[in-house]
């Protein structure tokens, strides 16, 4: 590019300033074509010739960025462009390359048009008015005061003014106002078949405030129809409809793709407005913002997002519900963590349903979710005791064994009583007798002396974890009964009972 | 007028003056006449001031007298001259006479030649070639004489009269095209009206003047289009003024042309209904900028060009105080555009001939009318620089003067005198009509008493007279 300019400036310093002519098919330079090529998109000639151009010349004092510009608006325009208002002229006009100039064909225009403008006829008689007297002269418009040229100076302030209003119009951003008139015009003319168009266009403007990240727009778009909707509601109902499917589009997974490419590069400014517009948009959301959860790093976005999604399944939890068959498990997690937050009676039976889930972690946030809701919900899940997942099983126990209470001695009691314990965890069978401790009463003493002390007259056949576990829960039952069997049973005559006994009270 | 521009129209009348009385005097004198040495010595001295190192080229073409491609005003005291230029060239088969920079070095004596040539010239049988011969012979090849010619090419400023002409009419015709499809619901291009402003800015950048004439174009039976012309010259032109950039000015001109969009949607009857409206007629008009709004989202355009366009048809009926209509809900200030449309699109509509109106009001008429609402209906300081930018008397006002005359408001040859502008008498063509004279300046006072040489007595509107003051502006480019 450097040696092209230099090139060119030194030939416009030597020869002056350089101009070809443009046929469809030919570049001429002093009366002689210098480049032929069909005329067809791409090639030189015709792209130039094509918009009307008539000749092209690059004069002494171009500078390289002028040649740069020229090449990428030429680079631009060499394939019929789809562009529904510009062309090559258009774009050369607005570069405003002082050192390369044009001169567009008027032919470009076709045929001149006829200029036929019809005015009344002279109210007047021409030589009455050129002879009328000037004593006779009233004017019809002296009603009107005269002005005095005075008043029109514009002050020193006044010039002030007006060069900020300029200055302030060109770096203006017309979309606010675009829209005001657009949504202005939506409510004064409530009229279905304007309706369409107007929502096309505010889809349009939705869509690509959000690809050029301008979020106070797509925002504004919102706010604003919301505002509509509620004006509709007691006028115009036919629109609701209509507005609702607006919000259904711009809640589609396709409306909201560009959010991912965004994501990552957001400032906290923007996460906030990012998360007032998703708070304004369809449940539908969900199933594009699940998936940004499930791919987002950061937790401040992660939890912002989470927020979102709790508000959007407070308002109807089908999307959601509807997530929860995917088989992404960190996703369908998440989901859950999320309907644990939530409140009522569907949430419950959502959790409810994925404590059958698959996958480990998917069950124990549902259990999480449910044993947050209160003490009556273990009773439904204390099955999950013998849960494959040691986390799942430990998360019941831990809830069961928060505090003394009745319901979880029983639960327990009985478990343990059935001795139905799935597999032979040891480890789960001692953590199941530590937590009946922490949680039961006297009325636990007897099913853990008989336990820990087996029957006499016949070989206990059980685990040795039954009675390690029996001794450690009478210990933490921390009674005074409960002490007494075990001080018996560190004088049994069952060396096995005496020992554990004896581990225990001294552990 | 540039201050420019004005300098070189008081060169060129300067000039018209010392060729004339030089060639008027070597018919006289002999070369040693003192008033035949000044004589020569003013025109040298003229003649070097006006090329300023360049050739000069004195023309005249279609009755008009061009220095340097720029035509020269007529006033009172050149108009005789120019009148009698139309008689000295032709009579020797001229077109004009081209002076080449070399000429600085020619000597008092070779000037009294070239007077003496041109002077013997006319009895020539072939004046042109005789000339040629003789001033080969005498080696004065500064000069070139310019033949007439029936195909002479335009010079600058008629080819621009002419260019403003086509534009003209190819922004009507695009507007009522673009007009035509979006009423038919279909989608309309923009890319021809882009190119239209493009040339418009052009122009209004190169001759406001000519554009501001231009916008005096009037049709009574299809007024919302030259209406929509109008506003988009008016605004560009205003827009210049208070110094927006090349491509805001090309979007003010799109938006002054598609303002009224939604208009052409009011029926017809209800727009040339002579009486009062009723209410649902009146609700028809208030309707037409917010369907401006609908038909302005069928344009094929870019959205910033769409959010751009809107603004035309939305805010030209909104006052600065935010009455008038369409009724708001979201809007809480006014635009630029739309300040600047609100003057524009009021001033051509007042002045305008309607069906609905007893008479039309004259150009500055309108302007106090539009003055006695600023700040209530019109921005103060946009106000203000319209008014001044269009003078006391608009370019296109008719004026009856004390001296009986009617003049037509052509220019302010001076930024500073907005009060006194340029006039094109208008005499009586004797066929019952009006056809342009002198031009006159108002501002020219008498040199002994100091005051005007002319008093306005009052103006009245070109269509009391059943003239269209635009085909004064562009006589020559028909």
């Amino acid at each position: 590019m450097e040696r092209f300019w230099q090139q060119l400036e030194t030939f416009l310093q030597a020869h002056g300033n350089l101009r070809f002519e443009l046929e469809k098919d030919r570049l001429i330079f002093q009366g002689e074509a210098i480049l032929t090529e069909p005329p067809e998109d791409g090639n030189l000639p015709f792209t130039l010739f094509r918009d009307g151009i008539q000749w092209l010349e690059f004069q002494d004092g171009i500078e390289a960025q002028e040649i740069e510009d020229f090449l990428r608006i030429l680079n631009k325009y060499r394939l019929l462009s789809d562009e529904p208002e510009g062309d090559l002229v258009t774009a050369l006009w607005e570069a405003e390359l002082p050192h390369i100039q044009h001169h567009v064909a008027e032919f470009f225009w076709a045929a001149e048009p006829e200029a036929e403008f019809t005015i009344p006829p002279a109210k007047e008689d021409i030589s009455s008015v050129l002879s009328e007297e000037e004593e006779q002269e009233a004017s019809e418009s002296e009603a009107v005061a005269p002005i005095d040229p005075i008043t029109l100076e514009l002050t020193p302030e006044e010039e002030a003014e007006l060069q900020e209003m300029v200055r302030l119009e060109e770096k203006r951003d017309p979309t606010a106002d675009y829209l005001n008139a657009v949504l202005d015009s939506l409510l004064e003319l409530r009229e279905k078949e304007n309706f369409d168009p107007i929502l096309e266009s505010l889809e349009e403007e939705f869509h690509d405030s959000l690809a050029r990240r301008d979020f106070e727009v797509t925002l504004k778009i919102l706010k604003s129809l919301h505002h509509v909707r509620q004006i509709c509601e007691s006028e115009t109902t036919w629109a609701i409809p209509i507005i609702d499917s607006f919000f259904l589009t711009a809640s589609s997974s396709q409306s909201l793709r560009p959010l991912q490419a965004a994501w990552s590069e957001m400032d906290a400014g923007q996460i906030e407005k990012m998360k007032e517009i998703l708070l304004v948009l369809q449940p539908e959301a969900i199933h594009t913002l699940g998936a940004m959860l499930l791919h987002t790093p950061s937790l401040r976005l992660q939890q912002m997002l989470t927020e979102v999604i709790l508000s959007l399944a407070s308002r109807d939890l089908r999307p959601l519900v509807a997530m929860l068959d995917r088989p992404e498990e960190d996703l369908v997690l998440k989901l859950v963590q999320v309907v644990g937050s939530l409140g009522g009676e569907k949430p419950i039976q959502i959790l409810s349903k994925m404590v059958h889930h698959s996958s480990a972690r998917v069950r124990e946030a549902a259990v999480k979710g449910l044993l947050r809701r209160g003490p009556d919900s273990i009773k439904e899940l204390f099955h999950l005791i013998d849960d494959e997942d040691d986390s799942v099983r430990r998360l019941i126990l831990h809830h069961l064994g928060q505090e003394r209470n009745e319901a979880s001695e029983t639960l327990l009691l009985q478990y343990l009583e059935e001795g139905n314990i799935k597999g032979s965890d040891d480890k789960h069978i001692i953590a199941c007798f530590r937590i009946l401790g922490r949680c039961g009463s006297p009325r636990s003493i007897p099913f853990l002396r008989q336990t820990l002390f087996g029957k006499s007259w016949m070989p206990d056949l059980r685990s040795p974890a039954y009675r390690q576990g029996a001794a450690l829960a009478l210990k933490a039952l921390n009674i005074e009964g409960a002490q007494q069997v075990l001080e018996d049973a560190s004088r049994s005559l069952k060396p096995g009972v005496r020992r554990i006994a004896r581990k225990v009270m001294q552990d | 007028m540039s201050a420019q521009d004005s300098e070189l129209m008081e060169l060129g009348g300067k000039f018209i003056k010392a060729f004339h009385h030089m060639i008027h005097t070597v018919r006289i004198h002999q070369e040693n006449n003192q008033l035949m040495k000044e004589c020569i010595a003013e025109f040298g001295k003229v003649l070097a001031q006006m090329a300023g190192g360049e050739e000069l080229e004195m023309l005249l073409w279609r009755g008009r007298f061009f220095l340097q491609g720029e035509k020269l005003l007529y006033r009172r005291e050149t108009f005789p001259l120019i009148n009698e230029m139309m008689e000295y060239f032709p009579q020797r088969g001229l077109q004009g006479l081209r002076f080449h920079p070399t000429f600085r070095k020619a000597s008092f004596k070779d000037f009294i030649i070239f007077a003496r040539l041109l002077d013997e010239a006319a009895m020539q049988e072939d004046p042109p070639s005789w000339l040629e011969s003789q001033l080969a012979d005498n080696g004065l090849q500064w000069l070139e004489i310019l033949r007439e010619m029936d195909d002479i090419p335009p010079d600058i400023e008629l080819r621009r009269k002419e260019k403003a002409k086509q534009t003209y009419l190819q922004a009507l015709t695009t507007v009522k095209e673009v007009a035509q499809k979006v009423s038919q619901r279909s989608v309309a291009g923009i890319r021809k009206a882009r190119r239209l402003a493009q040339t418009m800015v052009d122009l209004v950048l190169e001759d406001e003047t000519l554009m501001l004439g231009l916008s005096t174009i009037r049709d009574y039976d299809d007024y919302t289009y030259t209406h929509s012309v109008n506003v988009a010259l008016l605004s560009m032109s205003l827009g210049r003024r208070i110094g927006l950039s090349q491509s805001f000015l090309e979007q003010l001109a799109i938006c002054g042309m598609f303002h009224d969009l939604g208009k052409v949607e009011v029926p017809k009857d209800i727009i040339t209904k002579p009486d009062m409206l009723n209410t649902g007629e009146w609700e028809h008009i208030r309707r037409h900028p917010l369907i401006g709004v609908h038909r302005v989202l069928r344009l094929h355009a870019s959205r910033d060009m769409r959010s751009r366009v809107v603004l035309g048809p939305f805010g030209h009926h909104l006052n600065y105080d935010l009455s008038g209509y369409p009724r708001l809900h979201f809007t809480e200030t006014l635009t630029l555009f739309g300040k600047i449309l609100r003057i524009a699109d009021t001033y051509d509509a007042l002045t305008a001939e309607r069906a609905y109106r007893p008479r039309s009001f004259s150009p500055d008429e309108a302007l106090r009318m539009m003055w006695e609402k600023v700040g209530m209906e019109y921005d103060p300081i946009l106000l203000k620089t319209f008014i001044n930018m269009m003078g006391l008397y608009p370019v296109g006002t008719v004026l009856k003067l004390d001296s009986g005359e009617l003049g037509l408001v052509v220019d302010y040859p001076s930024e500073s005198e907005r009060t006194r502008p340029q006039v094109l008498l208008l005499v009586d063509d004797g066929q019952g009509s009006l056809k342009g004279s002198e031009e006159l300046n108002l501002a020219d006072r008498d040199q002994k008493t100091g005051s005007y040489e002319r008093q306005i007595v009052k103006c009245l509107h070109p269509s009391v007279l059943g003239i269209q003051p635009s085909e004064f502006f562009l006589k020559e480019a028909s």
